[in-house]
């Protein structure tokens, strides 16, 4: 089922929660909603599902205004932050109640909760009841229930927010897997960047009940439209820069400036992974010294400060000659090509190794 | 730690005396000297005063209003629950200090209220009396006054426990399909049960024994308003001790038998708490 949302908004006693939000969702895609917590992402996930009712604008599954429509009468599924599981219920009951409330036969419906069960991978355990399930079990007894009645869309809110790391990952691939198999529309909740990185096939950023963009995981990381976008997937240094003959300037770092005006004052994006860090003797770009070393495992991140006094952030790669080499005290030669310039709003633009 | 000191062996050991003899004194001797009278001149006295005609009618009334009031309570308490915390309404934060109130006036003052709306020369007494329809001094006012009194308790704790259940299993239901009826049967109320249970046991331990606000509404007629607490204190003003410590053995005997069974609710209602 695709999904089409115009000009959504809510508000909550005056207050708006979520502000003419606009996005389409096609046919068999999983789109992650991505911001800080209380961006009003579960929101619209929650208007979509019909538990909210809009203030303004509209929702249309497969073309189809569903602004009056009860939640019952959406086709849509939907897993909880924390995943709601029907307490005084088995593992099989939970799995079997929205086929119970369709009255499905009583045959048609064992089997298909047997077929779920076994989806899931949590055959035998039909007789549990949820809390003497493991968290990672009991998220996956949600998401067997929710698919049970065969929705079109699936709902995901924050659906791995409260298991451990470990498990976490294992869940990501597991419904990405899932959903590639299942030919469902989803979206999910996440205020995890990797996660919707991961999983996603588009991110729609959300920040104060806002689209700040819509892309997939590689056009929102490397051409983020806003600082925000910018800042908050992946790391990042921002210096503040003034733009002098069309080029951003700050300190020894300079980049193309297009559609500024000379004596504009700006900031400057740069991810730590495009800034090139040289320990060769020419001196044809700006000189600094490592500060410090922090090792990363795949990378070090590596803190610099340059002649200029500017602070930024490098990330080495394993494969990079200076990553077994590079001290800290060393003098290196800096060398940015990669950034992104956005209009200075506030003064106080952050400068420094704040990653 | 070091082991306890000989002192705070003392201190300890005492501190269990006074909690057993304070026990002792204030509950276990009055309670044994009830059933000591119930039974001091053996099982057939204790049968025959407890079958006295009066008694008997009184027991059975007594039975009466609490199977009533309990009904009642369950379903207008559990709806009022549902209402109060679910659901926002101009109003709402007064109707919640009112569900309080019974626990705040005296049962007698309760009383006085119903008769000074319900009485001959009430506001609604008078609309009742020209259909024919006797409040006061009769069957309807005791039930109300009990009614009043109990309110409180079914509604605290489904409250509670509504609280603590939130909202997320029955938007999960509706999800599914499920309308609110289905969602009420299915979800919330085997939620609530442990909750409810408590509350119903309550109100019946306390119906059982209330006494002054039914005094008052009443009117203390011997074989036809009268109550098992009324009779008690009747029989123990016409100087039948036996027959007022008879029919307290058995209020004492079916408290005791709540009590229980309210420990055992406790148990369970912890249990599915836990099992979160």
């Amino acid at each position: 089922m695709a999904i089409r949302l115009q000009n959504l908004t809510k508000k909550f006693g005056g207050q708006g929660a979520v502000d003419t939000v606009s996005f389409q969702v096609k046919q068999g895609e999983l789109v992650g909603l991505l911001g800080p917590s209380g961006g009003g992402k579960s929101t619209i996930l929650r208007m979509i599902a019909g538990l909210e009712r809009p203030t303004g604008g509209d929702i249309f599954l497969n073309g189809q205004s569903v602004n009056n429509l009860p939640p019952q009468d959406r086709g849509v599924g939907m897993v909880f932050q924390h995943y709601a599981l029907f307490k005084h219920m088995t593992v099989a009951e939970n799995i079997a109640f929205g086929l119970e409330v369709r009255k499905s036969p009583k045959a048609a419906m064992k089997e298909r909760v047997r077929e779920l069960l076994a989806l899931v991978g949590l055959e035998g355990l039909d007789n549990r009841y949820p809390h003497q399930l493991s968290g990672g079990q009991r998220q996956r007894v949600a998401l067997a229930r929710s698919l049970a009645p065969r929705p079109g869309i699936l709902l995901l809110d924050e659906p791995f927010g409260a298991v451990d790391a470990k498990i976490r990952r294992e869940l990501r691939e597991w419904l990405r897997k899932l959903h590639d198999e299942m030919h469902m529309t989803s979206i999910f909740v996440t205020h995890d960047q990797e996660e919707a990185l991961e999983v996603a096939d588009r991110i729609v950023i959300i920040n104060q009940g806002r689209v700040e963009q819509v892309g997939t995981p590689k056009e929102i990381y490397d051409h983020p439209e806003t600082e925000f976008v910018a800042n908050f997937v992946g790391p990042v240094n921002v210096l503040a820069a003034e733009v002098v003959e069309g080029k951003a300037q700050a300190g020894p770092l300079k980049i193309k400036a297009p559609g500024f005006q000379n004596g504009d004052r700006v900031n400057l994006v740069i991810r730590p992974g495009d800034v090139v860090l040289e320990s060769a003797e020419e001196w044809e770009y700006g000189t600094g010294e490592v500060k410090r070393l922090v090792f990363l495992g795949d990378m070090v991140k590596a803190d610099i400060e340059t002649d200029s006094g500017h602070c930024l952030t490098a990330h080495l790669s394993r494969s990079n000659p200076d990553f077994d080499r590079l001290q800290a005290g060393d003098r290196v030669n800096i060398k940015v090509d990669m950034g992104r310039i956005f209009p200075r709003v506030l003064e106080s633009g952050m400068d420094g190794w704040g990653i | 730690m070091a082991t306890p000191s000989y002192q705070s062996k003392t201190a300890k050991f005492t501190m269990i005396g006074i909690v057993f003899l304070y026990f002792t004194v204030f509950i276990i001797l009055p309670i044994g000297g009830m059933f000591a009278g119930a039974f001091a001149k053996g099982l057939p006295a204790f049968w025959r005063e407890l079958t006295r005609p009066e008694a008997v009618h009184a027991i059975s009334l007594t039975f009466i209003i609490t199977a009533i009031v309990t009904v009642l309570n369950a379903v207008f308490g559990t709806v009022l629950a549902i209402l109060l915390v679910r659901h926002h309404f101009p109003g709402a934060a007064l109707l919640k200090g009112i569900v309080d109130l019974p626990f705040a006036v005296s049962p007698v003052i309760a009383g006085f209220m119903l008769i000074l709306l319900y009485g001959p020369k009430g506001l609604l007494g008078v609309f009742f009396d020209a259909w024919g329809i006797k409040i006061v001094y009769a069957l309807p006012g005791m039930i109300l006054a009990t009614l009043f009194v109990t309110l409180p308790f079914v509604v605290k704790e489904v409250s509670l426990v509504l609280q603590e259940i939130g909202t997320e299993q029955e938007q999960a239901a509706t999800i599914l399909g499920a309308g609110p009826w289905r969602t009420f049967w299915r979800i919330t109320l085997p939620g609530i049960r442990w909750g409810l249970l408590y509350g119903i046991t309550l109100t019946v331990a306390r119906s059982l024994g209330e006494f002054g606000a039914v005094l008052v509404v009443s009117g203390n007629i011997i074989n036809r308003t009268q109550t098992a607490t009324m009779d008690i204190y009747q029989a123990y003003s016409d100087y039948n001790e036996l027959g007022s410590y008879a029919v307290a053995a058995l209020l004492a005997i079916i408290s005791f038998a709540i009590l229980f069974s309210l420990e055992l609710i406790k148990k369970k209602k912890e249990a599915a708490s836990n099992g979160n």
